[in-house]
């Protein structure tokens, strides 16, 4: 066999796994690690809020979302929990910014978050007058997944999800702390975790800690 | 292997990867990085990374005198650590389903741009996937013998 045959099979396999993938296997892989942060999230949530009373899975069984959108019960998780408290979860949703909240109104530019989690107690004025697409006050926790490329870019970019969807300042901190790091200086208190299959250089201490910045690893 | 031999096949895998839309391999080249290390405190010593630009270092250091049998190892691993990874992920969030409620048999369906349902699992966990590990896995294996090109006969 020469190194011309080695390129063809390199090339022959290569194609065949983008070919029994929708769009291609690298942004399948995106995808799917979403589904996965989503179901580490939930654990997380069983970690911290104690014992399961109930786990509704989504009626509709496409979860995931080739194009981001609203928030709909039909297409998220929901677990009530033994001590009262009520959490959806649901990926590639996307979420008004501060407009929104300051008003009390949908309003202003909407940007996706990969998976969010929002209080039961919310979900209805998401759905009846935020025509489904939920505002920081909404937001329990989101998630910026990133299982592929690394660039600087993405920092920036989650900055700014940070930016849109919370304050500089205190706000309410949560009475539990999700994975880490609390919040402290966000207002609302959303914890906006970016999450990777392998620690990557993230911002500086400082910075991360002023906009209560945190990686996480799933894997 | 030669350092000849390990030229060539690094560059027609890294061809065929960047072709093919591999670039994300490039991620798994960056130095591991531990938990304790991850914030980027600027230094004298700062340099950009990503995985575009790691994908091209590599490719300079396999143009260096006895470099190209180091670039074609680290493009090995790499490529195994990203498809191992990936075509896992279906069966860590069956995993993950499990610790939740003692249920796993939640599939990973999306729902497309024209409204169709896609079977994500299916897509991930194939056969090519796991050819293709099996024949890097087979370059890894005769990496550190000078076998020259009696390797690639094995190669059907």
């Amino acid at each position: 066999m020469s190194i011309a045959t080695l390129k063809a099979r390199f090339n022959s396999i290569l194609s065949s796994i983008n070919r029994s993938t929708t769009t291609n296997f690298s942004t399948t892989v995106e995808t799917a690690y979403e589904a996965l942060t989503l179901a580490s999230v939930m654990n997380e949530y069983k970690r911290v809020y104690g014992n399961i009373a109930n786990v509704i899975h989504p009626i509709h069984s496409g979860f995931l979302n080739q194009k981001p959108g609203k928030f709909r019960v039909e297409r998220s998780f929901r677990i009530d929990f033994v001590n009262g408290e009520t959490f959806f979860f649901a990926a590639d949703v996307e979420v008004f910014g501060l407009n929104a909240f300051s008003r009390g109104l949908p309003g202003g530019m909407v940007f996706e978050a990969d998976v969010v989690v929002i209080p039961e107690n919310h979900h209805l004025d998401v759905i009846n007058n935020f025509n489904g697409y939920p505002a920081p006050q909404h937001l329990h926790s989101a998630y910026e997944c990133k299982f592929g490329s690394y660039n600087k870019s993405q920092l920036r970019e989650f900055l700014g999800l940070k930016r849109h969807i919370s304050f500089l300042g205190n706000g309410h901190p949560p009475t539990h702390t999700l994975f880490s790091n609390p919040i402290v200086n966000s207002f609302p208190a959303i914890a906006l975790k970016m999450v990777r299959p392998r620690t990557q250089k993230f911002f500086d201490l400082s910075t991360a800690t002023l906009y209560d910045l945190e990686q996480i690893i799933v894997i | 292997m030669t350092d000849k031999t390990a030229k060539e096949i690094f560059d027609v895998l890294l061809y065929e990867l960047k072709a093919n839309n591999f670039n994300d391999i490039g991620t798994f080249l960056l130095p591991e990085v531990s938990k304790e290390d991850e914030y980027e405190e600027f230094s004298e010593k700062y340099q950009y990374s990503s995985s575009e630009l790691a994908l091209q270092e590599l490719e300079i250091l396999s143009n260096n005198p006895q470099g190209a049998n180091i670039a074609l190892r680290m493009l090995l691993r790499a490529s195994e650590e990203y498809f191992t990874l990936a075509s896992s992920i279906p069966r860590r969030f069956k995993q993950e389903m499990l610790v939740l409620n003692g249920e796993n048999d939640t599939k990973i369906v999306m729902q497309t741009i024209n409204e169709n349902e896609v079977n994500i699992e299916e897509q991930l966990d194939n056969k090519n996937v796991i050819e293709f590990l099996q024949l890097i896995q087979l370059v890894r294996k005769n990496l550190s013998e000078n076998v020259g090109d009696d390797f690639l006969n094995e190669i059907q």
